[in-house]
């Protein structure tokens, strides 16, 4: 009689180790499934702003903005000249 | 009695307690229902529902069109933008003049009539309109309608709207590539396994401002058009390519053909006189001439019932470099007798004339040149570029090779793509006096106006009147110019063309290469040089320092 309630204890506590270890499973699949979700809003966010970037960026409208705003303009192959650094000294 | 009784009682007792042990087991028995059911619905049905979560989400997983496409820098040039698009399974639409009228307040270019014929069809799929704007999403929403179904789609947008339209090209609705590099790469475009970018030869910044400089000058000569090619001699990669009129491949349905024909790479133009310089180059290479042999050009040549006459000749005898300085039609046209036809036709083959340009682009034109033996005036019309038509890219490739050290690059739009080993199409001992040669063109010959301080520009500008009906309309020039800086290290090359300018108050009426060309290859360098991190020399450069810095240079 002893015998046959240990072996159902065994098999019960086996079986309810089962289910344990398959909810663990299941749990971190949903975390996962969570992240995966986050991540993928994040990136079309990201796209989204490096378009905006992209767009805003647009060297035509730095140029515009450079020359109406901060008065600047291209310069002349006469106002460029090169600098020679002596990294030694 | 008493023995009566305790019988009944223990019968009695019996019954109660089968009655109990039936109640005992019956609530066992619920119990036992209601422990399943709670493991059932808390274990198993969260078990089965997480699964297919997972199974949906993996078959949702957010996959990109298309690659993104981006410039030497990084810079994004096409992307994909998430929208939504909006069909109607017209099966479930009960008054279709209500729901038609309903979206066309709210979406816009939506033809009433169109969808309505749609939405009363049998059919339970029908695009009311694709890529909606997040406001048109919420306000199709709001409408509430049964059968109106929104769907995830993606867009491709291209942030610099104009500026690369011709490079880089645009899809159609549905994500298929349609020209430029779109189409070319549209497979490489499309695949799942590499996500990185399409990098491209092309400097978005050099781009713009070549643009927008072009832009300013096709307006000043109230031209049709213009091109412009800015190129590394050595690798082949094409740092700036525009054609004018551009479009907006972000809005496709607005734009004409005009519009999307890319003068660059399908437009065939005579190269006028940019072509002396193969002339000089091959002659040179072949040992027939030396820079100081001379030719007596006084006279116009005759061939048949055709003359050739120089525009502004200068008259008298003229060495070969003056010949190029003063870009005369009458020299080459005897230069080129020493040549011959058929080592003309060799070297023009060389000089990928005569075949298809060998770029990885779709939009491309063969050359046009007279098929069989040339005669002695195609020999001689071609030498200075007339009776023979090629593209801007198939002129300013020509030109490469001969300031390059002597060899035909392959053009390149992609920046990783291999590069070929180049052919020799003419020895670096000759490309090294063409280079001193075409200096002497800008420093004092009738390029001058190509000239930008410090850069010590090389090249030669050309005119040729377009094909009009049966002939050569006199009123409408391609204005051309190849140029290359600084002539003694060449680190670019730069083709530039006007497209049938009018003569103005701009121009002078004066619609030549020399004239309106020049001084946009001129602007040209003077602004994307410091962008290229090319540095105007501050040393005094004479005449004499030409030759003595071509013959030192070890190339």
């Amino acid at each position: 009689m002893l015998h046959k309630v240990f072996k159902i204890t065994v098999l019960l506590l086996l079986a309810m180790g089962i289910i344990y270890l398959k909810i663990g499973v299941v749990s971190h699949e949903k975390e996962l499934l969570s992240l995966n979700k986050q991540i993928r809003a994040i990136s079309e966010d990201m796209e989204v702003l490096e378009a905006e970037l992209t767009y805003l960026s647009r060297p035509e409208r730095i140029r515009q903005i450079a020359s109406e705003n901060l008065n600047l303009q291209f310069p002349r192959s006469t106002q460029v000249s090169k600098l020679e650094i002596d990294l030694g000294q | 009695m008493d023995i009566d009784n305790f019988g009944k009682d223990i019968n009695r007792l019996n019954i109660i307690h089968k009655r109990v042990l039936v109640i005992i087991l019956a609530i066992a028995v619920l119990y036992s229902i209601l422990i399943l059911r709670m493991f059932e619905l808390n274990v198993i049905k969260y078990l089965e529902t997480s699964a297919i979560e997972s199974k949906q989400y993996a078959s949702k997983s957010y996959k990109l069109m298309r690659r993104q496409i981006v410039d030497r820098n990084d810079q994004i040039l096409a992307s994909n933008l998430r929208t939504a698009s909006l069909y109607a399974n017209c099966k479930q639409i009960k008054d279709p003049e209500y729901v038609a009228q309903a979206i066309c307040e709210i979406l816009s270019n939506v033809d009433y009539e169109e969808l309505l014929e749609k939405l009363k069809s049998d059919s339970s799929f029908k695009w009311v309109k694709r890529h909606l704007t997040p406001k048109e999403q919420q306000q199709i929403n709001d409408l509430g309608i049964y059968g109106l179904i929104m769907v995830d789609d993606q867009k491709r947008i291209y942030p610099h709207t104009s500026t690369l339209s011709h490079v880089v090209g645009f899809v159609d609705v549905d994500g298929n590539g349609m020209s430029g590099i779109e189409r070319q790469h549209d497979e490489l475009l499309k695949t799942e396994e590499d996500s990185t970018p399409l990098r491209l030869t092309i400097d978005l910044n050099v781009q713009s401002t070549v643009r927008d400089i072009l832009l300013k000058h096709v307006s000043k000569n109230s031209a049709l058009g213009g091109a412009a090619i800015v190129m590394e001699p050595y690798s082949g990669e094409i740092i700036a390519m525009v054609s004018l009129p551009d479009f907006d491949p972000n809005f496709i349905e607005d734009n004409n053909t005009e519009k999307m024909f890319n003068r660059n790479t399908m437009g065939l133009y005579e190269p006028g006189s940019t072509a002396k310089v193969l002339t000089v180059a091959m002659a040179l290479d072949l040992g027939v001439v030396n820079e100081n042999s001379t030719y007596n050009v006084s006279h116009p040549l005759k061939y048949g019932r055709f003359t050739i006459h120089d525009y502004k000749g200068k008259g008298g005898d003229l060495s070969v470099r003056e010949i190029l300085m003063y870009s005369s039609n009458l020299g080459v046209a005897q230069i080129i007798k020493n040549v011959g036809s058929i080592k003309q036709k060799e070297y023009l083959d060389k000089f990928g004339f005569l075949d298809p340009l060998k770029l990885d682009f779709p939009e491309k034109a063969s050359p046009m040149a007279p098929k069989r033996n040339w005669s002695e005036v195609s020999s001689a019309t071609i030498s200075f570029g007339h009776g023979i038509a090629v593209s801007p890219l198939h002129a300013l490739l020509g030109f490469t090779s001969v300031i390059n050290g002597g060899y035909m690059v392959k053009p390149k739009l992609i920046r990783d793509s291999l590069n070929e080993p180049p052919q020799r199409v003419i020895s670096k001992a000759t490309s090294m006096r063409m280079r001193k040669i075409l200096r002497m063109v800008v420093a004092e010959g009738r390029t001058n106006k190509a000239e930008v301080a410090g850069y010590f520009v090389a090249g030669k500008t050309g005119t040729s009147e377009k094909v009009k009906g049966k002939g050569y309309a006199k009123d409408a020039n391609i204005a051309t110019v190849c140029v290359t800086f600084p002539y003694n290290e060449p680190k670019y090359v730069v083709y530039a063309m006007i497209d049938e300018a009018e003569g103005n108050e701009y121009n002078f009426g004066f619609t030549t290469g020399g004239m309106i060309a020049a001084p946009l290859a001129s602007e040209l360098i003077e602004n994307i040089a410091p962008l290229l991190k090319v540095a105007p020399s501050s040393s005094e450069h004479t005449v004499g320092d030409v030759f003595a810095d071509i013959d030192n240079k070890k190339l």
